[in-house]
């Protein structure tokens, strides 16, 4: 079967500052994928190419077999692909309900199905009575859960996170967690960034380890946390379950 | 063990729950239902509507200017208010249509009712090359762009013979009417005008694409990322404004009798269909006819209070006018960002810059 999502010697500079340098991986369909690596290993830099935010100097980015490097996120989208942000950008402007219309504008399909769907969504992660309430006075929280369900209103077959976990309160943080494996449970792939090591065990088969933008390791949970260059690059910056930055 | 979690999570979305009623509590004194902005927009209309035969000449013509004005503003407003992007153009498009009407009339003796639709096609038209031209750019070059383009338009049109260059050109209504009778007429066509922009603008706002616009005036990157097409979004928002200024544009050629380019694509129009929009308020579809009606009134007001003030024996200009309407924009831009429809109704959140 096709991998969702399969990179080849990605790599991404920003002046002379190489952030993604010649990564190779793959994600499998329906698979769960934890992304880990010291600050400024290149973690949220990868997700931004990952869904077209910016595009590679080199390299492929296969989308369902397809290479979509260099395309727009709206083709991502289209191909699949989704994701939430390190802080989360909800439109604080419009209400919960209205945050999840923003992604379908484009899709086939009545307001009336949207709408049904968004709800449902909604009360997946509890946020239901929060329908008609403006985002910006959602707490940080919801607002995490909020971005998560509109990031699923196009029905990707891969939604990649950003730090779900981060600053959250750990009740908020068990609801995300039952929503993404009720969605991993349906057949959807997720790619998670985190610097909370053993949520991201409890969750991933699988954990990649970025350290100065390449792919220092690859395996099972297990077999990465006692990497020896796992170990090494997180001893620079002391215990990795406390490492988070804004 | 799995019992604590739920309760654990229950108390945190119950506080939770606490949190957003106590933000929404201290918000109350500006909740409204939902039906309190159409019933005001269908009662202003419902008041507006029997005026052009009752009231004189003087008052129906001032009225018909906040029609007009509605229009234009209804039409601007949604990729100006709802999607932020603050521009000085709207005289392009509204001239637009008044030179393709007046230009079809003195050449071809097309009739208001013939010229109404190409004129809008003609403005939406100018408004996809621009579009195309400029939406790309952030809203700040954006808004930068469309005030050269003004005197852009006026350059192009005072060099354009068939346009009558710098005199302009002549408009002439078929039928034989009292100038009363005329004013009655330019005042109902208008006024089916503002009613129809605003039903637009109240769809447009309620729509998906009216979310995806707001989302673009919050923050386009993550919009874009969230797989939103923004540049045509954008542009369809311009394109169905444009159109909307084209139709008034049309009207007003014909309702002045006359038009010429620096009347016509002048700045000072522009800038009170800003003044409008700020003062109303850009994030709700009655914002523009609220902000039509006290912009109007007030430069009426004014025009005729201002050179009759003496103060301290001074002779006061009667530029004054700008000078109080600029105070008053920036007092609004400042302090009271969600415009006088936003003091009365339903908080939508943290407004962000324009
Ligand atoms: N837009 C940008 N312009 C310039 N440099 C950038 C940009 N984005 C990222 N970088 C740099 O690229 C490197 C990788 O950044 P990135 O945000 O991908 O790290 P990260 O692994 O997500 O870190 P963290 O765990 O702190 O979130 C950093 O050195 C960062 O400063
Ligand atoms: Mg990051």
């Amino acid at each position: 079967m096709t991998n969702v999502i399969e990179t080849e010697t990605l790599t991404k500079s920003f002046g002379g500052m190489t952030a993604v340098s010649g990564t190779s991986f793959s994600v499998e369909p329906g698979t769960i994928v934890g992304l880990i690596g010291p600050n400024g290993s290149g973690k949220t830099t990868t997700l931004n190419l990952l869904n077209g935010a910016i595009a590679p100097d080199q390299g492929t980015i296969r989308v369902q077999g397809e290479n979509l490097a260099g395309k727009s996120s709206t083709a991502f989208v289209k191909a699949g692909v989704t994701r939430t942000f390190q802080n989360p950008r909800v439109f604080s402007t419009v209400t919960a309900m209205e945050n999840l219309l923003v992604p379908v504008l484009h899709t086939r399909g009545g307001k009336a199905g949207f709408t049904k769907k968004a709800e449902e969504l909604l009360e997946t992660v509890g946020l239901l009575g929060h329908r008609d309430t403006p985002a910006s006075e959602l707490s940080g929280g919801q607002q995490k859960l909020l971005e998560f369900v509109r990031a699923l209103m196009t029905d990707p077959h891969i939604v990649l996170m950003d730090e779900p976990f981060a600053g959250v309160h750990p009740s908020v943080k068990e609801v995300m967690r039952e929503a993404i494996v009720e969605r991993n449970k349906a057949g959807t792939a997720f790619m998670i960034v985190s610097h909370e090591i053993p949520d991201l065990t409890r969750l991933c088969s699988r954990i990649i380890c970025m350290s100065d933008g390449q792919v220092i390791a690859e395996g099972t949970p297990g077999e990465v946390t006692s990497h020896p260059l796992v170990i090494e690059a997180y001893l620079g910056q002391g215990p990795a379950s406390r490492g988070e930055r804004g | 063990m799995a019992e604590t979690t739920d309760l654990d999570k229950d108390a945190k979305r119950n506080s939770d729950v606490a949190l957003a009623q106590a933000k929404a509590a201290s918000a109350g004194v500006r909740k409204a239902p939902w039906w309190v902005t159409p019933l005001v927009a269908v009662a202003i209309f419902a008041i507006i509507a029997p005026m052009g035969g009752i009231l004189g000449l003087g008052a129906v013509t001032t009225l018909t200017t906040v029609l007009y004005y509605t229009v234009i503003a209804q039409g601007w407003n949604l990729l100006g208010g709802y999607g932020g992007y603050l521009n000085f153009g709207a005289a392009v498009f509204a001239g637009t249509g008044a030179y393709t009407a007046a230009w079809l009339n003195s050449e071809f003796e097309w009739t208001l009712w013939q010229t109404l639709i190409p004129a809008a096609f003609a403005a939406a038209f100018v408004s996809l090359i621009v579009g195309f031209a400029t939406l790309r750019l952030r809203s700040h070059y954006f808004a930068i762009f469309t005030l050269v383009l003004t005197f852009l338009a006026l350059v192009v049109v005072k060099n354009w013979p068939a346009l009558g260059g710098a005199i302009g050109l002549f408009t002439d209504v078929e039928g034989d009417f009292s100038s009363r009778g005329l004013a009655i007429l330019f005042f109902y066509v208008l006024f089916g005008l503002a009613i129809l922009a605003t039903v637009i603008a109240y769809f447009v706002e309620h729509s998906n694409f009216g979310y995806a616009l707001r989302a673009i005036s919050e923050d386009e990157p993550a919009a874009q990322v969230l797989g939103v097409k923004t540049t045509s979004v954008k542009l369809r928002a311009l394109l169905i404004g444009a159109a909307l200024g084209g139709l008034a544009g049309a009207v007003y050629a014909f309702f002045t009798g006359y038009i010429e380019p620096a009347g016509t694509f002048s700045l000072d129009l522009a800038l009170d269909i800003v003044l409008v929009c700020v003062i109303g308020g850009m994030r709700s579809w009655l914002g523009p006819l609220i902000g039509s009606i006290i912009v109007v009134l007030l430069e009426q007001i004014l025009r005729v209070v201002v050179p009759n003030l003496h103060l301290f024996g001074l002779d006061i200009p009667a530029e004054t006018n700008r000078l109080v309407l600029g105070v008053l924009l920036l007092i609004f831009a400042l302090f009271i960002r969600r415009g006088v429809v936003g003091l009365f109704v339903q908080r939508r959140g943290r407004v962000v810059s324009v």
